[in-house]
């Protein structure tokens, strides 16, 4: 039984932390969106590229961090509690699905930032948003597309639930930016027509492989607003005492923290199916992480904004941010309904239960 | 991040199973086990588990995780949560002799002189002591730090007076461990010693308190002038809260561990899925029904999240250490889930819900389980007090204690609120709107 990770792991994601905290991301959103700038941090995503954050294990005489799939995990959690404003998991994603695919393209280019990835799969059940490819050419338009307007290539699907990387440089796809209830990340709409297109196998894997490390991204976000919440409550004063004090607020938060918890019991199984690579267990793992952890960021958000009181129900405060943002990625992905609704008839789950 | 067994692990409970698959019957893991309230094992239940430990007890198989000089294996916590698990897989009698190697167990180990250990903890391996804790009261429950039942020196012996109250397998426990108030003078927390109390000792009153089911497995205790000699007493006088922690903290270890064998909502979730695929909502199968399948996900998602959050907290176990108030995360959403599961599978059923026993569907196990399950959201601690323990001891937040009525304002803490954040703030409005 070792259902956690090693030191060594938690010492990456703790040099990861230290990384994103430096480029201190909340007053920056807020700063571009009233600016009116599409948010992306130029900066950080250069030094992601330096410090080696971006390439994927491709052997050892390469100059990357052997970023295997727990690691990833928390790159993925470490991202969405700092709400980094880069396109971090799905170009991890892509090249990740490329060494799958045994495609050594793009790898250079991935590890030095060259290539900003942008993920955009229909939710299961669903066969739209989607490109058609004739060949190795895709063309089609996909709309919304979080980080679209930043992205050189996008990981999408076809109708037949394949997934490509399609390379929007090659010819340039024409892109709308849309305004966007997340700050953190942009979005497009991308015209594309013809373009060169890598196949990456069934949507479904890499659906799942999306659905787990968001996860790790929104339980990063929900953490997040635990831990700003929990700071709040100590040092707010009301009624002669800090506002944690009083069971109702304490309750809460230690209710949250519940939550927080056993959806990451579901994340870590998530990520054990994936190391496992079997694909019996991989969608049920999927759904679960997936459902767990949408519901429980969406919470998250809310109540810190809650515990804040009317400091919550400002611009300055962090809160809505994560509100934002957690609302997007649920939308990105499939809401937790969606991802729930195959559970009762899988197989997988009542073998285990 | 794997929570599959380790070589050594996997090696145990090769070792057990091989055991257990000799020496009994396997259980069939779908059935929903009957529900522990209905009645106090008879005559020849209470024999069969005593002779069922016996057994365990000849083949080196009782107190995996007991030292050897006491009867046990030497083993690792974990392996006795193997061997607990693959108990599990079998038949056996009702499980009348627990506590005595669980949490009660655990804590005369931690506490008991050598010569204590020696006398109590041998015959309660072999079978021949079932045991119960003696700590609520009808004044202190989950404030049980305030409890009054009394014990006063006479020389070498105590002089117990007072009532204990809701105690589990009183009326068949041999023996109880006991806290008692030995200094009402002190502060609430300094004033408590523990005991080991004889239960058929003159002085020793035991009667039944009935559930809603109308069965009954807790008892009313009353001691009148009980006589217990000092060499009975577990700690130092007055020490008694700090035995008393460990006695909570293993029963809620315990209770947090079992969930890694599955008993955690899964036999519950698989009895719902079946009862929802005979049921009918709008004309069809309620299974094929859009927010009934809703509801089942939410249940299995909620289910496995448990289940999950058991192998985490047996990883802290495996790699030696013990958990802290995570573990009764576990125990507090089994007891919450299972309760909504038992609503939801009556709600399905229809008229027919309003029937009780083999009148029911599946033998009324869902009416029995609206009957039961509450007892698990009061049982070693209510939600209230494992969600206060979370707040406070794991989010570190502060406890309530309100000021003093007439502290001058001045002295009253205050603010924490809204700083101006400069720079961050709205930018200053320039002109007329
Ligand atoms: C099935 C069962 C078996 C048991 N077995 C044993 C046993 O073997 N030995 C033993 O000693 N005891 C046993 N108990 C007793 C159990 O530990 C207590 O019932 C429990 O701790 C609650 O105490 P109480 O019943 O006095 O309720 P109270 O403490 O009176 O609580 C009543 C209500 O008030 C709430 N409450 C109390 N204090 C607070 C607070 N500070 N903040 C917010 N809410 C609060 C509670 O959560 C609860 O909802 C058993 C109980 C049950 C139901």
């Amino acid at each position: 039984m070792n259902f956690a990770y090693t030191p060594a792991q938690l010492a990456l994601a703790e040099e990861l932390a230290v990384l994103l905290g430096r480029f201190e991301a909340p007053p920056k959103l807020r700063a571009l969106a009233d600016a009116g700038i599409a948010a992306f941090d130029a900066e950080l995503w250069q030094a992601l590229a330096e410090q080696q954050w971006l390439g994927h294990s491709m052997g050892p005489d390469q100059h990357h961090r052997d970023l295997g799939t727990e690691e990833q995990t928390l790159v993925a959690y470490e991202a969405g509690r700092a709400l980094a404003s880069v396109p971090l998991l799905a170009t991890l994603l892509a090249g990740q699905a490329l060494n799958t695919a045994g495609s050594a393209a793009y790898q250079d280019e991935l590890a030095v930032g060259a290539l900003r990835v942008a993920l955009c799969l229909p939710p299961p059940g669903a066969e739209t948003p989607a490109v058609a490819v004739s060949g190795d050419k895709a063309s089609g338009r996909l709309s919304p597309v979080a980080d679209g307007l930043v992205a050189d290539a996008v990981l999408c699907a076809d109708a037949k639930g394949d997934a490509w990387l399609v390379d929007l440089r090659r010819p340039t796809a024409r892109r709308r930016q849309l305004a966007t209830l997340d700050l953190a990340h942009t979005a497009a709409e991308l015209d594309i027509d013809s373009a060169l297109a890598h196949p990456l196998g069934p949507a479904d894997g890499l659906r799942a492989r999306a659905a787990i490390l968001t996860a790790f991204e929104q339980l990063g976000g929900a953490q997040r607003c635990l831990d700003l919440a929990v700071a709040y409550a100590k040092e707010r004063y009301a009624f002669g005492q800090p506002i944690g004090a009083f069971q109702a607020v304490k309750h809460k938060l230690a209710a949250l923290h519940v939550e927080i918890e056993l959806a990451r019991a579901n994340a870590y199984y998530g990520a054990s199916a994936l190391t496992d690579a079997d694909p019996t267990s991989l969608s049920l793992a999927a759904a679960l992480a997936r459902a767990s952890a949408t519901d429980t960021y969406l919470t998250a958000a809310q109540e810190c904004l809650h515990i804040h009181g009317g400091v919550g129900f400002t611009w300055a405060c962090e809160a809505h941010l994560h509100l934002r943002r957690a609302r997007a990625l649920e939308a990105a992905l499939g809401s937790a309904a969606v991802w729930r609704e195959g559970l009762v008839d899988s197989p997988v789950l009542l073998a285990s239960l | 991040m794997d929570f599959r067994d380790s070589p050594e692990e996997a090696a145990f409970r090769d070792q057990a199973r091989a055991w257990l698959t000799a020496n009994a019957t396997p259980r069939d893991p779908a059935q929903v086990e009957p529900g522990v309230f209905e009645h106090w094992p008879s005559a020849e239940q209470m024999q069969a588990a005593r002779a069922w430990q016996r057994r365990k007890f000849d083949a080196g198989w009782a107190g995996v995780f007991w030292p050897p000089e006491y009867g046990g294996r030497g083993g690792t916590i974990m392996q006795q949560i193997i061997w607990n698990q693959e108990e599990r897989r079998v038949v056996t009698p009702p499980a009348v002799l627990l506590m005595g190697q669980g949490h009660v167990g655990y804590t005369l180990l931690s506490h008991g002189t050598p010569e204590q250990k020696q006398r109590w903890l041998p015959p309660t391996l072999r079978g021949e002591y079932a045991w119960c804790q003696l700590f609520s009261e009808p004044g202190a429950g989950s404030d049980f730090a305030a409890l009054a039942c009394a014990a006063t020196r006479e020389g070498d012996a105590w002089r117990i007076r007072g009532e204990k109250i809701w105690i589990s397998d009183g009326a068949y426990a041999d023996f109880g461990f006991l806290v008692t108030r030995t200094d009402p003078d002190g502060p609430k927390h300094k004033g408590l010693t523990c005991f080991v109390v004889d239960m058929r000792a003159p002085g020793v009153s035991v009667l039944d308190v009935r559930h809603p089911n109308g069965g009954s497995h807790f008892s009313h205790v009353r001691f009148e002038d009980l006589r217990v000699a000092d060499a009975d007493r577990v700690g130092a006088v007055n020490d008694g809260w700090r035995v008393a922690l460990t006695t909570l903290m293993y029963e809620r270890f315990f209770v947090g561990a079992w969930g890694s064998s599955g008993a955690f909502g899964g036999p519950q979730l698989r009895h719902l899925l079946e009862l929802a695929a005979k049921c009918e909502r709008n004309g069809r199968s309620a299974l094929q029904d859009g927010a009934v399948r809703q509801r089942l996900a939410a249940f299995a998602v909620r289910a496995k999240a448990l289940t999950h959050m058991s192998y985490r907290v047996l990883t802290t176990v495996s790699q030696g250490g013990i958990p802290g108030p995570e573990g009764s995360i576990v125990k507090m959403e089994f007891a919450r889930m299972s309760q909504e599961m038992a609503n939801f599978g009556l709600e399905l059923m229809g008229p027919e819900a309003m029937l009780a026993g083999t009148d029911a569907p599946w033998d009324g196990v869902f009416q029995a389980a609206l009957l039961e399950n509450p007892c698990m959201r009061i049982a070693g601690g209510t939600d209230e007090i494992q969600r206060t323990i979370i707040g406070e001891r794991l989010l570190g937040l502060p406890q309530e204690q309100p000021p003093p009525k007439g502290l001058p304002f001045r002295d009253m803490p205050r603010g924490g609120g809204w700083r101006s954040p400069l720079g961050d703030d709205a930018p200053r409005r320039s002109g007329a709107f």
